[in-house]
């Protein structure tokens, strides 16, 4: 069993109906069955190129989201496309 | 000038106090998240496209919602184009698959699909029209994929509009019969989700915590045979899903009269 104390959780790609259920499924597992804390990466990853744009998420940021595909009321960790690859981008 | 800067995003997201990663997206984010792994970093991933196209799992999550959006938009048209005596040409998305062209067509009772994976001619598709107006059928549902692979005899044609509008010019120029086009768009990305997809979807993401907790990265979660399982991200990228030419789905669509205009 690894040690893990806190998950980062992002998103690619195009938008697509049921990726709120997901992120609200992840941040309630993590924190209700593993004790974990969550944190919300906004912009695929863009979002790890500026980290000050992260924040953790709560059971309450998820409660009800599900429902719709409108992001969340506060920064939306939903899909918004990648604009970079950090890794690829070198060799070009 | 670019730059490599992973780097600096490894150590952006250890300063975040993240110790693992919950990546979700289709082919093009799973590629990056590899990169990332083989980088060090842990992360599992959960597969994201309304086209279902991807080899790895059975169904995604979005799909369901996509196709039941485009049978709505099939059920609206067929008023007017049976008020109207049109041809009605619906383009509906899918990438380079024709999953949600087939079965919304099936479902919305389309008469004539277009996907990628069959090769077509709009002389066909022109005699289609003509053959049910024989019958005193005055209208015609043509759906169309976004990736269909234009026929030879439209292969001068420049991709500037959609292809939906494309398809229903050749068919206005070749069949002199009244045609309006409908891009649905991206109607088929949005919208409240069916129950089916909350639940594949909730499924996914309980299992790829689960997968954290098991220290089972570099792993994205998926449905296989019905269950949620696991494979590895480097394995299930790069393979497309298309339909199958002479699949069940296709022989059931055919059966039922549908033409794929080939």
């Amino acid at each position: 069993m690894p040690d893990i104390k806190c998950i980062g959780i992002s998103t690619g790609g195009g938008d697509a109906p049921g990726l709120n259920a997901v992120i609200r499924a992840v941040v309630k597992t993590a924190i209700l069955k593993y004790g974990w804390k969550v944190i919300g990466i906004p912009d695929g990853y863009d979002g790890l190129i500026y980290p000050e744009r992260s924040r953790e998420l709560t059971l309450t940021d998820v409660s009800e989201s599900f429902r719709a595909e409108e992001p969340f009321s506060a920064p939306p960790i939903a899909a918004i496309r990648f604009t970079s690859n950090p890794a690829r981008t070198a060799t070009r | 000038m670019i730059k490599d800067i992973s780097g600096q995003v490894m150590y952006n997201a250890k300063n975040l106090g993240i110790d693992a990663l919950v990546t979700i997206g289709g082919d093009g984010s799973m590629r990056i998240a590899l990169d990332f792994a083989e980088k060090g970093m842990k992360l599992v991933g959960v597969p994201k496209t309304i086209d279902n196209d991807l080899c790895a799992t059975e169904v995604t999550f979005g799909f369901g919602t996509a196709v039941s959006t485009a049978t709505d938009a099939i059920d609206k048209l067929h008023t007017t184009a049976e008020s109207h005596h049109r041809v009605m040409v619906v383009e509906v998305m899918g990438r380079d698959a024709g999953w949600i062209a087939i079965e919304a067509g099936v479902a919305g009772g389309a008469h004539i699909i277009l996907i990628p994976e069959i090769p077509f001619t709009i002389q066909k598709v022109c005699d289609q029209v003509a053959m049910r107006e024989k019958y005193g059928k005055r209208f015609t549902i043509v759906v169309v994929a976004e990736g269909i692979k234009l026929p030879p005899e439209m292969k001068h044609m420049t991709r500037a509009i959609p292809v939906g509008n494309m398809i229903g010019d050749a068919i206005m120029l070749l069949s002199h019969r009244d045609v309006r086009v409908s891009v649905l768009g991206h109607i088929q990305r949005g919208g409240s989700p069916t129950p089916y997809d909350r639940v594949l979807a909730t499924r996914f993401g309980v299992a790829a915590v689960d997968l954290i907790a098991r220290g089972e990265f570099g792993k994205m979660v998926r449905l296989h045979n019905g269950c949620i399982t696991s494979a590895d991200i480097s394995e299930a990228i790069g393979k497309m899903k298309a339909v199958d030419p002479n699949g069940e789905l296709v022989r059931t669509a055919r059966a039922i009269g549908i033409s794929f205009g080939d």
